[in-house]
């Protein structure tokens, strides 16, 4: 009788993490975009906008995937919804640096902008929260261990907390940006400056979704 | 009391007995070949995979566990199958018992086959009760069968059926309540590693006195039955002894049990190592935590004491919240990796005794498919009569037993292999709490109660039990389509086995009878 064998589905938890990997490499291909960007190396540019967009679509791939295996008929340790949740988000930060590069591989950036040096720090803690959310996706395995719950739960839980104070520092030095962005607003073509808006919004939506997703893990903690 | 020999056992046989009982014989052998073949692999398979015990060593202790609990406890189950499900008094001929009982034999394993041809998960006892019941039918009549039990208690076919529903929500309760224990004693732990460590003798103690209790109140029932110094021993209540029996059976459970514990205790230490490493980020995390709890009770305070208190409180806020803030730097990743990882370790060698304990279980409920039936037709013929009160033959258990193991030493390895490539997913502490709750479910199931001795399937129990795991969020991922495939096998194989067992019946019978 071979049922026991047949009784145990895959974990959804290796592909979520295969995911993650993806991301993350189109992360750092962003980051290092971006600092191509900035030097005006449109070069580098072009050539990294191409792989995030081969990233973005082997990550897509992989989504779909989980999609399909959360299809009914598997009982699972975590909610079928949540994981579906968990898996969305994820992909959604993917997605903001293929628009990242979209955005930067519409027209070279003539000089380095005014506010350069505040720019970077952005980018630098928007990318930290993102590094500490996939600390979390990483730490799935023991979470599964320790059926979500007890000591591993609340290391979990002030992983994601850290996460979300890292998402408020960027939201006011993303504040803090667009002051300096508007303080030289009149020296800039209004295409810079639209362009600018849109890069920001981009860059900071990494640590805002980084910060959602924590949440939905957290959603699968079982904390007293 | 029979005997092996081959010789008394053909003598005084017609020449189509003769045919019958090589028969009988040989498709009793064949189904516990069956049994040992395909589920053995069951109780060890997970411990093969896991890397615990090696091929050769899971078959090595199978054998000798199934074995030991086919010789000393089958013989409970194997009475209910032989004469619970009808009277075989109420036939005419002996030579209709044999050959019914021959056929249902067949049957069964016919049914098997094909089963496992198409890969549906059918059970052995489902296919066994469910034959025996369809040549019950047809040769003494429906109205023969033992439905809902004799003198009005509860028995007969419908108990054997609600045993089929309740041992899988046993076990799958007693898992979940294991799985939870482990998980609040040792995998929440701040520190599993070193909970399991000092854990370990205890689980070995607790495994070693169910095991032994159980097993040692079988096979001491009949023993203090007769033993004449029972009454000379002074005892708690010599008038009552059964307070002494149970004493006993204590007195030794516990005793194995001790000694278990010791070697676990001498053990551990070997398997795992006694490092102290990564205890740095424990102490920040902890801390961290306990800080946390002062500031949220600190909280509480303020909005309902008086202004003095008040201010004293959320001065000491103030100041936790001031250490707090010396700590909250980013958390470093612990490795708990490392730590559930020697939490595994441990584990997989208690499951080596889980693993025992699940294919001594199987041995004692098992057994009985195959040779229920065998000597049910054997004593029919031998004895000419259709005595219901004889006890099942030693040479029975015997010849089940080591059919089981043949089966296993044949083809159940190769099974055994397999399974355990499979099953990664059941880690040795899952794996563990769910051979636990089916083991006990199993052998409570198989004790010599008025209320037990029931053919349960052991791997649908074993099924229960991982659900159970699994509800307390224990596995990832479980497929329920093989649930559902199990409760629809269920549903085919009674009138299945019953028809073919019918149709040999009467096949049989028009040659033999």
């Amino acid at each position: 009788m071979r049922s026991i064998a047949k009784l145990f589905g895959r974990s959804p938890f290796v592909p979520i993490q295969q995911h993650m990997e993806r991301v993350g490499r189109a992360v750092s291909k962003g980051q290092a975009m971006l600092d191509a960007y900035l030097v005006g190396d449109q070069e580098t540019v072009e050539q990294l906008a191409r792989e995030i967009d081969q990233i973005e679509g082997e990550a897509d791939e992989i989504k779909r995937g989980v999609e399909q295996q959360l299809r009914g008929g598997v009982f699972m340790a975590v909610e079928r919804g949540r994981l579906r949740q968990v898996i969305v988000v994820q992909d959604s930060i993917a997605d903001k640096m293929q628009n990242l590069a979209r955005l930067v591989t519409l027209r070279a950036c003539a000089e380095p902008p005014a506010f350069v040096e505040t720019f970077r720090q952005f980018v630098e803690i928007n990318i930290e929260a993102f590094l500490a959310i996939r600390k979390v996706i990483d730490e799935l395995d023991e979470l599964l261990e320790a059926g979500f719950a007890g000591g591993e739960a609340s290391t979990v839980a002030q992983m994601i907390k850290h996460v979300s104070k890292l998402e408020g520092d960027a939201d006011e030095l993303q504040h803090a940006l667009l002051k300096e962005l508007f303080a030289v607003e009149h020296n800039m073509s209004p295409g810079s400056f639209f362009l600018w808006t849109k890069i920001f919004k981009q860059v900071g939506d990494i640590g805002d979704r980084s910060h959602r997703l924590g949440n939905r893990v957290r959603g699968t903690l079982q904390i007293k | 009391m029979s005997t092996l020999l081959l010789a008394d056992l053909f003598a005084g046989l017609t020449t189509g007995q003769v045919v019958l009982l090589v028969m009988a014989l040989a498709f009793g052998f064949y189904m516990a070949w069956n049994i040992g073949a395909n589920d053995v692999a069951n109780a060890m398979g997970t411990s093969v995979g896991s890397g615990a015990l090696t091929l050769k060593w899971a078959l090595v202790l199978a054998a000798v566990f199934e074995f030991s609990g086919a010789y000393f406890v089958g013989a409970n189950v194997s009475e209910t199958v032989r004469k619970g499900i009808f009277d075989p008094t109420l036939l005419s001929d002996p030579n209709i018992l044999a050959v019914g009982m021959i056929g249902s034999l067949l049957a069964a394993g016919i049914w098997l086959q094909v089963a496992s041809y198409f890969g549906w998960p059918v059970s052995t006892t489902h296919s066994i009760v469910g034959a025996v019941l369809g040549f019950g039918c047809v040769s003494a009549g429906v109205g023969a069968i033992n439905w809902t039990g004799v003198d009005g208690h509860f028995g007969g076919v419908i108990k054997i059926m609600a045993s089929w529903i309740i041992s899988p929500l046993l076990a799958g309760t007693l898992a979940y309540l294991l799985f939870k224990t482990i998980q609040r004693r040792i995998l929440n732990k701040p520190d599993p590693a070193a909970a399991a460590r000092r854990l370990a003798p205890a689980i070995v103690f607790f495994v070693m006195l169910v095991m032994v209790g159980l097993t040692a109140f079988k096979a001491l029932t009949n023993y203090f039955k007769q033993a004449p110094w029972v009454e000379r021993v002074p005892a708690i209540d010599p008038t009552e002894p059964g307070n002494y029996f149970l004493l006993v059976v204590v007195g030794i459970a516990g005793t194995v049990g001790l000694i278990g514990a010791v070697f676990a205790w001498l053990f551990v230490d070997r398997v795992v190592g006694n490092d102290r490493a990564g205890r740095g980020w424990l102490e920040t995390t902890q801390i961290k935590r306990r800080l946390d709890k002062a500031r949220k009770h600190f909280g509480r305070i303020k909005p309902d004491a008086d202004d003095t208190l008040k201010a004293k409180a959320s001065a000491l806020l103030t100041e936790v919240q001031a250490l707090e803030k010396l700590t909250n730097q980013p958390a470093e990743v612990p490795t708990t990796r490392d730590q559930y990882k020697q939490v595994e370790k441990i584990f997989a060698y208690l499951q080596i005794i889980s693993a025992c304990f699940v294919a001594f279980a199987h041995g004692a409920n098992d057994v009985a498919n195959a040779i229920g039936p065998l000597s049910a037709a054997v004593q029919a013929m031998k004895q000419g009569t259709l005595a219901a009160t004889a006890d099942v033959p030693a040479w029975a258990l015997l010849l089940g037993g080591a059919g089981i193991v043949f089966g296993l030493a044949t083809w159940g390895w190769r099974v055994m292999q397999t399974i355990g490539k499979k099953i990664t997913e059941l880690t040795p502490t899952r794996g563990f709490c769910a051979e636990m709750a089916a083991a006990m479910t199993i052998l409570i199931a198989s004790l010599p109660f008025a209320w037990a001795k029931v053919p349960i399937s052991t791997t649908h129990t074993l099924v229960g039990a991982v659900l159970g795991v699994g509800v307390a969020r224990g596995i990832g991922a479980i497929n329920l389509s093989t649930v559902r495939d199990i409760a629809a096998s269920w549903v085919i194989t009674i009138p299945a086995a019953a028809g073919l067992s019918i149709a040999i019946y009467f096949f049989l019978r028009a040659i033999f009878v």
